[in-house]
């Protein structure tokens, strides 16, 4: 029971944030953030990074971290883009559509690589992730050469699609997170995702499958990842290898700022879902400040994961007492 | 004499030596240029830096947990004081002292988070990554910038230079080669002949037995990253001057290669286990990867998939090797 009301806080919390900070771009930046382009740019730039936090959270709430996400997103877009060139140069739906797919068998590879060696190696996963990151990533300076690679035209419109002047990218983050949400809250298999990150040990005696349960999290997120790497290819245009390396440390800065705990066994998707959304909100609003370049960013992201554990660890304290 | 062997064989540092003697054997083979003097010159002069950093990397893994911040660190503090040695006319001595002084705080604010509020160390540490990489580049522009004049000495300061008669290529030996072996017999004395370095162990290997044993498991905790802190602003320097420049983007993500090195060299992510001489033989295992892989024909952009490879099968094998152990012991019970 307590475990309920203190999950509905985290996305409470993160929900009150996100209102307070749009009242507040909207009072001291006025129409300039408050127009529907704003929002339009907010919507798209978010579902990348939003998708790999998602997964990272997945592999969180089992006790694990998932530091390769943005290489797999990589190695899926280069793959996806090389064959898009060799079948589909005049934008055949055909050659396009077998690229994305097989893009995202590789992701849900490399997720169940990550998975066997968390699982049955039992490797730290930190390390794990750490270890298949750099292979990802040299694989995909194999596969580019080193250089960026360009997407062909017709795949671009993927991303700059707008359903009811919604963006395509923003609407396929929003569905993802509610099918992982109620995934994670409602089945048995979120139940034992839970189970394991609390308690390995006692979720194996308990009969968990726990090599099912953590591969199945890894694979997961190999999956939004190489989501995440075909939508990058489609709105950057091309891909390269260590695109978006900063996005590591955003992603663990979402999780915990969703309510994930590092430890695991915490952690529900709605809250982190609303995370991704208040950070960039919080990016975007530091984009109409011109004295703020984008290295600042990167040291208020670390001053606000420091500060946020922080806060919520004499949030536990004063609870417990 | 039996029981020694049998205590080598158990040795993870024996089997790197031998990994190492292998691939130098089939390097020299293929190349027949692996054992010329400017190489093995070469070789040393290329790990100098990240064996410094390999220090870091152990202390916090023995002891805590992963440190991802030792290059940032490294290159926030060297970044600042080149600028000052730049801009005024303060002694080499003191804009050292004063690096020291940013590395140890940095290694403060690492301390106080992971003590205070027991945090993932990864989770902190990659926080004040970014923050000094926020600092580095957003406050004080980071640039690239040459060597200032009271470095100049240092950067130019060669302890030994070798011509190879095959070839013709010469190499030289840089000074810093010096401070990484001081600081690596500072450091065994302190790990091996000291209560400090036994607590370093202890704390990693068993917490709340540690505890119980009387150790000021928190003092020592802060103390291993306030030291990992000067350690990699010491890193730094070495690492500018042997460059000749500084450009605090070149020490972004230079954790990985460390990560990997320690790990083969036997160090245990889970703590308590890790040894000096598995540390530098990691580290010149791949040092050794990374400067050969051309010699043998393989396109550097292999590199990173082989760097992937050996992290994966280093750990995958040690991991194996932990659960083994374990099974041994519950056996006993």
């Amino acid at each position: 029971m307590s475990k309920r009301t203190r999950l509905d806080s985290d996305f409470l919390r993160m929900l009150i944030i996100l209102i307070a900070l749009l009242i507040f771009a909207g009072v001291t930046r006025g129409s300039a953030f408050m127009s529907v382009l704003n929002f339009q740019t907010i919507g798209k730039q978010l579902t990348e990074y939003g998708l790999m936090a998602l997964g990272l959270a997945m592999a969180m709430i089992t006790g694990g971290i998932d530091l390769s996400t943005v290489y797999i997103a990589n190695l899926c877009g280069a793959l996806a883009a090389l064959m898009m060139k060799s079948m589909a140069p005049q934008g055949q739906i055909g050659g396009i559509l077998l690229a994305c797919g097989v893009a995202l068998i590789v992701g849900l590879i490399c997720g169940g690589l990550n998975g066997f060696l968390v699982s049955v190696v039992k490797v730290p996963p930190m390390l794990a992730t750490l270890g298949t990151y750099e292979l990802f990533y040299g694989i995909t300076i194999v596969l580019s050469n080193g250089k960026s690679i360009t997407s062909i035209a017709a795949f671009k419109k993927f991303a700059s699609t707008m359903v009811f002047k919604v963006p395509l990218p923003f609407i396929i983050f929003v569905v993802a997170a509610i099918i992982l949400s109620i995934i994670v809250s409602a089945t048995p298999f979120g139940r034992r995702l839970h189970l394991v990150g609390v308690n390995a040990k006692a979720a194996a005696f308990s009969g968990v499958n726990n090599v099912k349960v953590i591969t199945m999290a890894y694979m997961t997120s190999g999956l939004l990842s190489a989501i995440a790497g075909l939508i990058s290819l489609s709105r950057v245009a091309s891909v390269k290898a260590d695109f978006g390396s900063s996005y590591v440390m955003m992603t663990i800065l979402i999780a915990v700022l969703g309510g994930c705990d590092p430890n695991g066994g915490w952690g529900e998707i709605p809250g982190v879902a609303t995370a991704v959304i208040v950070l960039q909100v919080i990016s975007a609003y530091l984009n109409t400040i011109p004295w703020i370049n984008n290295y600042y960013r990167q040291a208020l992201y670390g001053l606000l994961l420091l500060g946020f554990m922080t806060y919520k660890y004499y949030r536990v304290k004063g609870r417990r007492r | 004499m039996n029981k020694t062997i049998k205590r080598v064989l158990g040795m993870n540092e024996f089997y790197v030596a031998l990994i190492i003697v292998i691939l130098a054997t089939f390097i020299q083979v293929k190349s027949g240029l692996f054992f010329a003097v400017n190489n093995i010159v070469d070789l040393f002069r290329a790990i100098v830096v990240n064996a410094i950093y390999a220090l870091c990397a152990m202390f916090a893994f023995v002891s805590t947990g992963a440190d991802v911040s030792f290059p940032m660190i490294a290159g926030m503090s060297t970044y600042i004081i080149f600028r000052l040695g730049a801009t005024t006319s303060i002694p080499a001595f003191i804009l050292v002292l004063i690096a020291i002084l940013i590395g140890a705080i940095c290694g403060c604010v690492n301390g106080f988070f992971i003590v205070k509020y027991h945090f993932n160390s990864l989770i902190v540490t990659l926080s004040t990554s970014s923050i000094c990489y926020g600092i580095a580049f957003g406050a004080l522009k980071g640039v690239r910038i040459s060597v200032p004049e009271p470095f100049a000495w240092f950067s130019s300061w060669n302890i030994l230079r070798v011509t190879s008669e095959k070839t013709g290529l010469s190499a030289s030996l840089h000074g810093a080669f010096l401070v990484m072996v001081v600081l690596y017999i500072l450091a065994y004395l302190v790990l091996n002949h000291t209560m400090v370095g036994r607590a370093i162990y202890a704390i990693g290997g068993d917490e709340i037995s540690a505890r119980r044993a009387g150790f000021h498991v928190d003092k020592i905790r802060f103390g291993v990253f306030v030291v990992n802190g000067i350690i990699a602003a010491i890193g730094g320097i070495c690492y500018a001057c042997m460059s000749r420049n500084c450009s605090p983007m070149e020490y972004y993500g230079g954790e990985m290669i460390v990560i990997a090195a320690i790990v083969l060299g036997g160090v245990r992510l889970t703590g308590g286990h890790g040894s000096l001489l598995g540390c530098f033989l990691g580290t010149f295992l791949l040092g050794m990867v990374s400067n050969s892989l051309t010699m043998i024909g393989v396109s550097v952009y292999y590199q990173n998939v082989f760097l992937g490879i050996i992290i994966i099968l280093g750990a995958s094998i040690a991991a194996i090797q932990a659960t083994r152990s374990m099974r041994v012991r519950s056996d006993v019970e």
